[in-house]
């Protein structure tokens, strides 16, 4: 459900001009209380190919096939499921069929592996990785011996290593990555969200419009997982080289703020000024709205200052403010004013 | 309330972080890339808001909105180290919180001389101010993107190299690039490598090389970009420490000078080379550096420096108090006590030194000699008495000092008055270093005024420093101060003196506290709060009160009574009375015999040359008396009454010394 969740973001609203959406192969192995869930991952399933060893195998070389053909190219990958590890730097993601090999891990991908063979002349020299699986050492393990390796593939050295990477572990070694019943899983949420709008970050050196990038994503993921599991789960992310543009939003994205004032107030003699974060632009002086959540649509992204005032003055516990921080960060923002 | 302000003048962002150096990344209101650098990092914005985040490899990135303002300074601490859950901003003082829900860290620093005084205790020395940058320039800009691998090698006698792991290094950015120090378990036989991980195309190397010394010094110079131009093998540890001390990194420059430093006339070239670009903090930390080398021919070199021939070293031993407690100490430690006590009677006049090592240092000496003075009163006789006043001036501050601070710093609702009371949370008074010069220190409007030299106390610095006379002080601030020099004052042999010279110093400083405002404002304290008799006598009374009465000083009120005229009614425990309406040529000579009283009751400003009782009353018997108040047409016996009661006042009231 999670893969499902993701690949969907990328077919529908991933944009980048610099490396629009070429392939996106799937491999799907949804439980029936997923498929139960949703009718679209449900008429999905019975179209896309099962997440079997063999078509691991598969994909992964015609994946890394495609890779090789630009070094602009940005190469994705994500994997959800189950996952365990035996040393601290390993995250076996399982595949369907793993119970039905010589060597149990042979039906699994070893993300940090394929990262490793992911070189050679040409390979696309921005890649991303997303293993979203528990990385815990399940106690059966310790009572065996050669349980084999995971799914990796293989590339051609070619001198220093230059390529920019970033890989997200939804889990930290030993521990566990969490999902609700027939919910993508907390790191897909997390990815979702950040990909969506919480990292999305204004213009820089190298990318002149809004846009996410592995550090910003990083960032956010770390502490939208944090939110939602309540401080159980962590992330691990390793970087290498320069940060990755992964999504650009264009246009300029547009921020709605939506004012709450607890208690709320009368309405009509309420009035709000917001004025640019450097002070110099008013862009709405002493404006009156018609109903509670005070909603200001179509906002540039950005610092802005607020004043909240009444008029004819109320009575407590309100009173007027001023200079009231808001960090309009698309897509929405609620800013809640307390006066209790 | 925080407004937020359309003035184009520049504020000045510092960002400091426990761990140096981070990443920090400016971007604008807009959320566009505005700056980029290392901590600690110092530059100049617009005014408004700003979100700083903060990157260190291996540890998540965190941010702050500020809010930068013009003209001032505004300094965010970033703690990294903390855990990842506890990490958080520190929360300064004069944050604001009203609203501000989102702003996790503001201290605007303002600077002394651009602010009211009710800010003050929330003040620390600028870094700005110390290295006295002009305005207007940037203040720093530092080597950018440069991540560094060093590496060493010891070479073994069959030609094959082992690495060395325990080696020291310390990285320090200055605005011409960095520096980066090691210092090395063994002298020679090895080699350096610089591996540069960004910032450049190509990565760059250190030739290694057989080095003669075990500390070493790698330069990089900064190109016209901000990237690294070059990379240069040095082994002198001065220039590093120069570099640090010019740009007012004391911390570094004291770990630095601890280890590194390796001659006396090292430490003079540091002074004698940064000649104009004095900065008087870093020189006023000098002499501590100096003495904690702990060699005898230092000692002997910092005991004889206050006889130098030469200037430079002469104005640092005459202006600073550092200095001279540091050169008291050497002199103590030599066995030349009575030239530290000398040394140390300074201090009367210089003020409180600017740095915790030096106050502790004083307070420790200070009771040594107390201490010997009691135990052989012939040689520390005439001396002990100063020291033990000074003992006791300077300990008020003991318990309230932060021991941990490099520069004196207390707890305190005032400068002038250390206490537990903490103005707002987690602030705290710091002393600044003061400068050498007055000139200089006018030019580059710090916030000393040495015109004030010549007082008594070294109370009476921590007042001129928040009373310069181009601040704008408000009276309910300078009436706090007032207050508080006169319940200090209490007891002590020249309070009259002390507190005129501070009334003159506000009067000559604004011109609203030469008004009947502020004389109107300060008599009614004073009658309210029962100031006593020496400190009513020493203000300067209101020509009319509002109420339009007349407010006369009791020697001048009785003299008025003797001809009848009856007071409204009497204020701060009969020593002013008011009276109703008077003629006015009775008011001018009443403020003319208030002045001649002024000047026959203190030394100050002028010395007292001219006896009260000769003087003084002569010229009320000729010029006043006889014809100001002869249209009251009072007998003559009734006259002479009237001069001796005004001259038994004189010494009743004002207990005015007899003539030597």
């Amino acid at each position: 459900m999670s893969a499902f969740a993701i690949a969907e973001w990328f077919r529908r609203r991933y944009n980048n001009p610099h490396a629009p959406l070429g392939t996106v192969w799937m491999l799907l192995s949804p439980s029936h209380a997923e498929i139960s869930a949703s009718s679209e991952l449900r008429g999905a399933s019975a179209k896309i190919r099962r997440s079997s060893t063999n078509n691991a195998m598969l994909a992964l070389a015609a994946w890394k096939e495609e890779c090789a053909k630009h070094p602009d190219n940005i190469a994705v990958l994500y994997a959800a499921g189950h996952g365990i590890a035996l040393t601290p730097i390993d995250s076996f993601v399982l595949l369907e069929d793993y119970t039905e090999q010589n060597q149990p891990l042979l039906g699994s991908l070893d993300i940090g592996r394929i990262k490793n063979g992911m070189i050679g002349p040409s390979m696309a020299r921005m890649q991303l990785y997303f293993a979203d699986a528990c990385r815990v050492e399940p106690e059966e393990a310790k009572n065996w011996e050669e349980l084999g390796r995971g799914l990796a593939v293989a590339g051609r050295k070619e001198g220093p290593d230059r390529r920019s990477l970033a890989m997200f572990y939804s889990s930290t070694p030993y521990s566990v990555a969490l999902s609700r019943r027939r919910s993508p899983t907390l790191f897909a949420q997390a990815l979702l969200d950040a990909l969506n709008g919480l990292a999305w970050v204004g213009p820089t050196e190298t990318e002149s419009y809004w846009h996410v990038d592995s550090d910003s994503l990083g960032s956010k993921l770390k502490s939208r997982i944090d939110a939602l599991s309540k401080g159980v789960q962590m992330i691990e992310q390793i970087n290498q080289g320069n940060p990755i543009v992964l999504h650009v939003i264009d246009p300029t994205p547009k921020v709605d703020l939506t004012v709450h004032c607890c208690p709320e107030p009368v309405v009509t003699r309420t009035w709000l000024n917001l004025r640019t974060g450097n002070g110099r632009e008013l862009v709405r002086n002493r404006a009156v709205f018609s109903e509670h959540p005070f909603a200001i649509e179509g906002l540039n992204p950005g610092l802005y200052t607020m004043d909240v005032g009444f008029d004819p003055p109320v009575e407590a516990p309100f009173e007027p403010r001023t200079s009231i921080v808001v960090d309009a960060c698309p897509p929405t923002r609620d800013y809640r004013l307390d006066f209790s | 309330m925080i407004a937020v302000s359309n003035d184009e003048f520049p504020g000045t962002i510092v960002v400091v972080s426990d761990r140096v150096p981070s990443v920090v990344t400016f971007r604008d209101w807009e959320m566009k890339l505005a700056g980029r650098g290392v901590t600690p990092f110092t530059k100049r914005f617009s005014p408004g808001l700003y979100r700083v985040s903060l990157s260190y490899p291996g540890l998540p990135v965190t941010d702050a909105i500020i809010d930068i303002t013009s003209n001032a300074t505004t300094l965010v601490r970033f703690s990294l180290s903390a855990n990842f859950e506890n990490r958080q901003f520190e929360i300064h003082a004069q944050s604001p919180t009203l609203g501000k829900r989102d702003v996790v860290s503001i201290f605007a620093e303002t600077l002394l001389s651009q602010t009211p005084l009710r800010t003050l205790p929330n003040t620390i020395p600028d870094a700005e101010q110390t290295l006295g940058f002009q305005s207007g320039q940037p203040t720093s800009s530092y080597l950018q993107d440069v991540r560094a691998t060093i590496e060493c090698w010891r070479v073994l006698p069959d030609g094959n190299a082992i690495p060395v792991d325990d080696f020291e290094h310390t990285v320090i950015y200055t605005r011409e690039g960095a520096y980066i120090g090691l210092r090395l378990p063994q002298t020679s036989g090895v080699i350096i490598q610089l591996v540069i991980d960004e910032g450049l195309a190509t990565n760059v190397s250190v030739p290694g090389g057989w080095l003669p010394h075990n500390n070493v010094v790698l330069r990089l110079k900064k190109g016209p970009s901000g990237l690294l131009a070059s990379i240069e093998l040095e082994c002198e540890w001065i220039r590093v420490i120069e570099g640090c001390i010019r740009e007012g990194r004391l911390e570094e420059a004291r770990t630095l000078m601890a280890g590194h430093v390796r001659t006396f006339d090292d430490v003079l070239d540091v002074l004698e080379a940064s000649g104009s670009e004095r900065s008087t903090a870093a020189h006023c930390y000098l002499p501590y550096l100096l003495l904690r080398m702990d060699s005898d021919d230092y000692l002997r070199k910092l005991a004889e420096l206050h006889k130098s021939k030469n200037d430079q070293i002469d104005v640092l031993c005459r202006d600073s108090p550092d200095w001279a407690v540091v050169v008291a100490e050497a002199n103590a430690r030599m066995g030349n006590h009575s030239e530290a006590v000398d040394l140390l009677r300074r201090l009367k006049s210089l003020g409180l030194p600017a740095y915790t090592e030096g106050y502790w240092m004083l307070v420790s000496r200070l009771r040594s000699f107390i201490a010997e003075g009691q135990d052989n009163q012939s040689s520390f006789d005439e001396a002990t008495h100063d020291t033990d006043l000074l003992l006791t001036s300077v300990l008020r501050w003991a318990p309230y000092v932060d021991v941990s601070a490099l520069t004196l710093t207390y707890s305190g609702s005032d400068v002038s008055r250390p206490s537990k009371q903490l103005r707002m949370p987690n602030s705290w008074t710091a002393v600044g270093a003061r400068p050498l010069h007055r000139e200089e220190s006018r030019r580059h409007g710090s916030h000393d005024t040495s015109h004030t030299r010549g007082g008594s106390d070294p109370f009476e610095h921590s007042i001129a420093a928040t009373l310069t006379p181009n601040d704008t002080v408000d009276f309910l601030s300078a009436l706090r101060v007032l207050r508080n020099l006169v319940e200090y004052l209490a007891n002590q042999a020249d309070a009259r003196t002390q507190l005129r010279q501070f009334l003159d110093l506000l009067s000559q400083g604004d011109r609203r506290f030469r008004t009947d405002e502020w004389n109107g404002i300060v008599l009614r304290s004073a009658d309210q709060e029962s100031w006593p008799g020496w400190a009513v006598q020493s203000l300067n009374f209101p020509n009319r009160s509002p109420s339009g009465a007349v407010v006369v000083w009791s020697p001048l009120a009785e003299l008025l009574t003797s001809f009848g005229i009856k007071a409204e009614r009497s204020m701060c425990s009969e020593e002013v009375y008011l009276f109703g309406s008077l003629p006015r040529s009775t008011r001018r000579e009443l403020r003319r015999l208030s002045h001649l009283l002024d000047e026959t009751r203190t030394a100050y400003p002028y010395l007292s040359t001219r006896g009260c009782t000769a003087e003084a009353v002569n010229l009320l018997k000729q010029d006043v008396a006889l014809n100001s108040f002869s249209r009251y047409k009072r007998p003559a016996h009734r006259r002479d009454e009237v001069f001796r009661i005004f001259k038994r006042q004189q010494y009743r009231k004002l207990q005015l010394p007899s003539r030597a």
